[in-house]
Parts: structure tokens; sequence; C-alpha cells
């Protein structure tokens, strides 16, 4: 680098920033400012600090690790963007932290880089951060200093949390963070890994003792982002910035050499155009496994032995109070209501552990970045990233972890459409009523019936996915894809278990109240007769003169033109809301069939099917297989269960949940109409 | 591709004391020609000459440290003609039409690996 470059780098060392901008819109800022904002007194705001930095440099898990389970996941105002928030304690003070999305710069393409830009500028009714952490990615330290450069532009008191140092380490590329800190003119840098924990404390030390002012380093130019022109400042000095880095770096003796890494060697297989795309399929296939196959014995141990275990302990306390305590409508409404919700609840903790655990090593090892290039091509298709592949396949298991691995998508108006479209995975509990009805309609051809259901629904992702993206999703262009790819790297067992046990928890108390107050809802209405001797409040032997009854009536006409108008396919599909595992079960009640330990096979082929024969015909005009295709049509595309529009309503809020049961709700309708309507013309 | 031309070469390899000569197959070019990111032969030091994408990506594609005069090297050839690309410590993963909207001519010199 030439000598007045580093003139220019050194001139203006040590200028202190102020915490605020003294403009004059800002003027109730400055009264804030007044005071030492980490003293936290009374009345007083606590002090926000924003973390921001590239994509992949470790600030998730450093946010993680200073937060653990104080920190909460919400959307930023607005917007279906996810923002980690929480509140720090130190020293008796307390501090507001703000995780922002990753970003490449502060002049955004997408909607979570607009977020994180205006929160760090506070732009957009974000409050002026009172600090900022930039978390410096020292594998890719070049374009890590541009961004800081942008950063520190802003004039923000800012500490630099220095990442990934360990791996520069083995590259033989380590950068000295004093020497760092000395080449930005004092700027306090921290080394941190947010895996293990090291250096937090000291990061911490460090941003209470910075809210007065971090020093300027020569050659960069502060701008007030409330009334510069965001484009101009950020285009117009980008080659003046990449100098800047370019000395800092020369500063810093550091060799940015291109040797052939260890990740070098491991991509040569990850991401050949043959082995890459194998690899990533095997991938796949094993995620697909545990959240199925591993998770399964876990789900029916929680079903039906811990039901059991609770069930016999709260009869046993019942017993306490007489030998018809049992009896009583409160019984039924704990046993048979909440505990049923609650159960309902704990049987989803193993599949969206093994998610958690399994999205938690794609993303730390580095793979999941690949996974996103090898898929790119296929999934740009569709208009979706590569990493939406994960999501969807995740769904033909279980769709509630498949909404958690949207978590991995940078854009949330990829996230929300790849949200909406995983209710229509065929997940394994919509399998049971596919068999069921296959072998009640369809004997000979019923393995054919369920392969062509899975068809369907491979058919129903890309179609709706296609009209959403035009209809809703328009500013889904497809964009260039140009990602940088972090070093492969062993997750830390500590971190992992943290972050697990921390997105768990996130998950049962944000769905846990929806599905417990929806199931005690479905028992009151089943409990509640609407027939003079239908029996007492939570006693009514024949559903049908229940309330529930009475709703499932109303709502059968509905289902005419599809061939399906009769009470019991309506009470199952109500039911089927609730969880798709009890439509078969809630077919069995209503016809009065008792399966017992049968097989769907033998439930299809014995009583059960011909009631459904014998029903569907009556309801269709005699194309009862006509209107069995429309019913299984209806149960594929309508929503999976509960627990999905819980996580729905979690993850994008409110009017994403209900847009997309309503989207479930309108395609199956249609579906099972056209269905019928051209089926019964031929069976 | 026009730009590029194939060469033979030989090759001489020792294993278990025995001596193999084989021959083999490569991209040559000549240093000057223009290519883009996706015909560059792996391993060779190149400089970006453009960056034919809209202004609004090929910012961000400078933001990403790949800006005209920038020395980056192909490291991997990937599915769809995506390709990975060096410089100095950073991967960048391109896709397809990317690399080929990114044009650069090959250094005179080369470190092979």
């Amino acid at each position: 680098m030439s000598e007045s470059c580093h003139d220019d780098h050194r001139r203006g060392l040590a200028v202190l920033l102020p915490q605020r901008h003294a403009d004059d819109h800002m003027e109730h800022e400055q009264s804030d400012c007044a005071c030492h904002p980490g003293a936290n007194h009374a009345g007083a705001p606590s002090p926000r600090i924003v973390f921001i930095g590239n994509p992949n440099v470790g600030k998730s898990s450093l946010f993680n690790a200073i937060l653990g389970t104080k920190a909460r996941v919400m959307n930023a105002p607005g917007t279906t963007v996810l923002l980690e928030r929480g509140t720090y304690e130190h020293d008796g003070q307390s501090w507001d932290l703000v995780d922002t999305p990753g970003t490449y710069s502060l002049l955004p393409i997408s909607p979570d880089e607009q977020v994180a830009a205006e929160a760090v500028m506070g732009l957009e009714g974000n409050p002026d951060p009172d600090l900022v952490v930039a978390t410096l990615d020292a594998t890719n330290i070049a374009r890590s200093l541009y961004f800081l450069a942008l950063v520190l532009e802003l004039g923000r008191p800012t500490v630099v949390a220095l990442t990934m140092n360990d791996l520069a380490a083995k590259n033989g590329a380590h950068v000295d963070a004093k020497q760092l800190s000395r080449a930005l003119g004092g700027l306090p840098v921290v080394e941190v890994d947010g895996r293990t924990g090291k250096g937090v404390p000291e990061l911490m030390d460090t941003i209470a003792q910075s809210f007065h002012g971090t020093p300027m380093p020569g050659g960069l130019h502060p701008v007030n982002p409330h009334t510069v022109d965001i484009e101009q400042w950020v285009e117009g000095r980008a080659d003046e910035r990449f100098d800047w880095a370019a000395c800092v770096i020369a500063d810093i003796d550091l060799d940015n050499r291109d040797d052939v890494t260890f990740s070098d060697r491991i991509d040569r297989l990850m991401l050949n155009p043959v082995f890459g795309i194998l690899v990533f399929l095997a991938v796949m296939f094993l995620v697909f496994q545990a959240t199925t196959w591993l998770a399964g014995p876990m789900q029916d141990w929680i079903d039906g032995t811990l039901r059991e275990w609770i069930t016999t302990g709260i009869t046993s306390v019942f017993a306490l109070f007489g030998p018809h305590a049992t009896d009583s409508w409160v019984y039924g409404l704990l046993v048979d209501g909440v505990l049923d919700g609650v159960i309902t609840v704990a049987t989803f903790i193993p599949p969206m552990g093994i998610m958690f655990l399994c999205l938690s090593l794609l993303e730390d090892s580095g793979y999941l970045a690949r996974a996103a290039f090898v898929m790119d091509r296929a999934m740009r298709m569709v208009g979706l990233d590569g990493r939406a592949f994960l999501p969807i396949v995740i769904g033909f298991g279980c769709n509630l972890p498949a909404l958690a691995a949207t978590r991995t998508l940078p854009d949330s108006r990829q996230r929300v459409l790849v949200g909406m479209l995983i209710p229509f995975s065929s997940c394994s509990a919509r399998l049971s009523v596919y068999i069921v009805l296959a072998y009640a309609f369809f004997r000979e051809q019923a393995g054919l019936v369920v392969f062509l259901m899975y068809v369907f629904s491979v058919l129903l992702i890309l179609g709706v996915g296609i009209i959403l993206r035009k209809v809703k999703f328009r500013s889904l262009a497809p964009e260039p894809f140009a990602m940088s790819l972090p070093p492969y790297q062993w997750p830390r067992l500590v971190v992992l278990v943290r972050s697990i046990l921390t997105k768990l928890w996130g998950f049962v108390r944000g769905a846990s109240s929806i599905i417990v107050t929806m199931i005690v809802f479905m028992w009151i209405l089943q409990g509640i007769p609407a027939a003079a001797n239908a029996g007492s409040f939570g006693k009514v032997e024949d559903v049908h003169q229940s309330v529930y009854g009475v709703v499932a009536d109303s709502v059968a006409p509905v289902f005419k033109p599809a061939g399906f108008d009769n009470w019991h396919a309506s009470a199952a599909l109500l039911t089927g809301f609730v969880a798709k595992e009890v439509v078969v079960g809630s077919l069995a009640q209503s016809y009065n069939v008792n399966t017992g330990d049968e097989t769907e096979q033998a439930q299809g082929e014995g009583s059960l099917g011909a009631a459904l024969n014998h029903s569907f015909n009556e309801s269709s005009g005699g194309h009862g297989k006509a209107a069995a295709v429309a019913f299984l049509l209806f149960t594929l595309a309508y929503t999976p269960c509960l627990a999905t529009v819980a996580e729905l309503k979690r993850q994008f809020g409110g009017k994403i949940a209900m847009q997309t049961v309503g989207l479930g709700l309108v395609v199956a309708y249609i579906l099972a109409v056209l269905a019928f309507q051209i089926l019964r013309l031929v069976m | 591709m026009a730009d590029s031309s194939a060469s033979f070469y030989f090759k001489v390899l020792k294993c278990r004391d025995k001596i193999f000569t084989i021959g083999y197959m490569r991209e040559t070019c000549a240093p000057s020609r223009p290519f883009t990111v996706r015909t560059c032969p792996l391993h060779r030091d190149a400089t970006i000459r453009a960056i034919g994408l809209d202004e609004r990506h090929r910012f961000r594609m400078l933001e990403l440290g790949l800006r005209e005069g920038s020395v980056i090297r192909v490291i991997q050839r990937s599915n769809f003609s995506g390709r990975v690309v060096a410089k100095g410590a950073e991967r960048i993963a391109l896709d397809g039409q990317t690399a080929a909207s990114i044009t650069v001519t090959l250094n005179d010199s080369t470190n092979e690996q």
C-alpha cells in the first residue's frame, strides 16, 4: 500500500465519537445524552446496543452466548423479518441488546438487510443505538473491514467483536486484536468465540466503558444517517472504504493468503457437480429420517406411556374426593381437554428438538451455505433459495419442524413463501387417512392411490408456489447468487445444547397456549349436549348430539359439490384441523365402529371401510369413489394441524397464519370440488 | 468456448517405486484474452475487468470484494456451471449466470496448484 494511504489512514486518530448526533431533530435524544447512558437511572431507558455484521460471521452465536435463554425472537415491527432481543444486566444496569440479520451492506437489497440497516442507523422508527457491536470475521477481514467502515461512519460508539480468529489462525492469518485496535486508532477490539463463550465477559466490560464514545479511525468521514442520502453515501465512497480497509490490513501485517485450505479440500467433494448433489441428498435423507424415524418412538412414548402415567395420577387425586369424582365434567376437562392439549404439545418436542439439532449442526458446521449453493439452480426455477429445499423435504415428515427450518432462509419473503407452502407437504400424519380411504375404495390400486397423493403434494407445492410468487411475492425476482462461504468448523456441544434448549423453550412457550386453548374449546363443543336426551355437560355419549355434531351438520352441506355432504366427513375434517392423526379415529367414532388395534389397511378393508363406502356413495349419488378422491385431496391440502397454525403465528404473525389457513381451505375446496365433478363422470 | 484451447501435457508420477507417465488435456489460453469466471480455467490468477450486472447487483459484487481490478482465482466448478472464487482467504460462491457476467483476464504470473 502506498505511503499516502498510510498517512491518510493514521491521520485523525483518537477522535472520540460523540454518543449522539447533535442535530435539531434529535433534541429529545440529547436529553438522554446529558448523563451517562450506562447509569440507567430511574426513568431513563436502557441503553440500546445493536449487533451487526456480515452473514455467517458468528454474530448470532455470540448473541446467544451473551443472552442464552433471555433472548427473545420477534418480528421487526411491520415486517416478517426476525430479530432477536433481550435485556442484559451488567453491574446493576440493564442494557437492551438487539441482534440484526446478517448483511453485506447498509444499502439493502432485501427486507432483512433493510431491517438491519435501519436498526443500526436509527431510521424508520428505530431508536438511535447507544452503541454498536460490529462483528468482524477474521477469515474475511477485507470485506469485514469494508463493512466496519460503513458502520463507523455512522458516528456511533462502536466496539468490534472479532470472530472466527481460531479458523483464521489455522489458515495462517491470525489477527492480533490489539494490533488491529491500534490500526483502527484505538477503537476497542475484543476477540470472541460465541461457540465457547470466550471473550464474552471482556466484550461486555468493553461495552460498559465505551458508551461515552469510541475513537474514529483516520480516513473515514462521519455522516448523519438522518440527513444523508444513504445510496449516495454508501455508493459514492465505496472505493475509499476498500482502500482504507487495505491500509488497515497492511498496518496489521496480515498475510491474506489464498492457500488451499482444509475447507477447500472438503468442498472439492461437497461442491462437486455430481457428488455435491449426492451428498446434499444424503444429508436431506438423514435429517428427514431423524425427524421422523428417530422422533417417532419418543412421540409414541409421550402419547402413550406418559399420557397414561399422568392420567393415572390425576385419577388418583380425584379418587381422594370420592368414588364418583372421576365422573365429573372437571375430570373430563382435565384429562380429555387440558391434558390432551399438553400431550399434543409435548409430542412435538422430539421432532422439533431433533430438527433444531440438525439445523444447528448444518449451520454451525458451515454446510448450510454449501447446500444453498448446490440447490440454488434447482430451487431458482420456483423462485426460491437453495436452502428452501430443506424445509420442504422435512415437511413430508412433519410440517412443524419444517416451519422451524425456514429460519435458515436469509430473506424474510422467502421464509413466508416457504412457510405458506409447507402445509401442502403431505406429512406422515395424513398417511393414515390415505391408507384407510384407499383400501376402502380402491382396494387393488390402494398403493398407487397413496403414491399419487404424494405426487400430487409435490405438484401442489410447485403450482401454489408459482401462483403465490406471481400474486403475493412479485418482488421476489431471481437474484444473482453470490455468497461468501464460511470455513467448515466443528460445532461445540455446549453451545449446541444451549441453542436447542432455547429454541425448544421458545416453541413450547409460543405454541402451547394456542394448542391447549383450541383443544379445550373442541372438548367443550363436544361436551355440550344439543338434544334433550343427549346427556349432561361433559357426558355426551353420541358426539352427533353435541354442539360439535350440530356444527358438523351445519358445515356438511358446504361439501355437497365435493360429494361428501355428510356429518361424519365434516366432523372428521373439523377434528383433523386439530391433528390429522385423529381423522380416522373420528370417522370410526362417528360411524360407531370399533376398530380396536386394526391396522389402517384392515380398517379400510373392514367395517369402517364399509361404512365409509355406504355413506360416501349415499352423499355423492352413487359416485363414492369420486367423493373419496375429493375427500383425500381436501385432507391433503387444508390446514395440517393446530400446532402448525400456532407455529405459523409464532414465526410470521397472526395475519400470515390466517392467510395460510385460508389459502389451504380455498385450495382444498377447489381441488375437492373439481376432482369430484370431473371424476364422477368416469367413476 | 472460443477463447480457450486445449493442450496435451505429460506428467511423470512415481508410485511404489514404479514410474508412470500419463498424458492429460488441459485448457490453456493466452494471458491477455478475456474470459468469464465461468470459462476461466481453475487455479489461475485472474484480474476482474468488468462486471456485467445491473448497477444494484454490480455494487453488491463490489461490496463482496469482487470489483474491477481485483485478483481472483476460480477454485471450484460446481453443478449448473456454478463457480467458487478465491479472493485472498475469502471464498465466494457464484451461480453460473453470475459467473458468466464477470469478465476476467488471466495474469501472467500464474501459480498453478
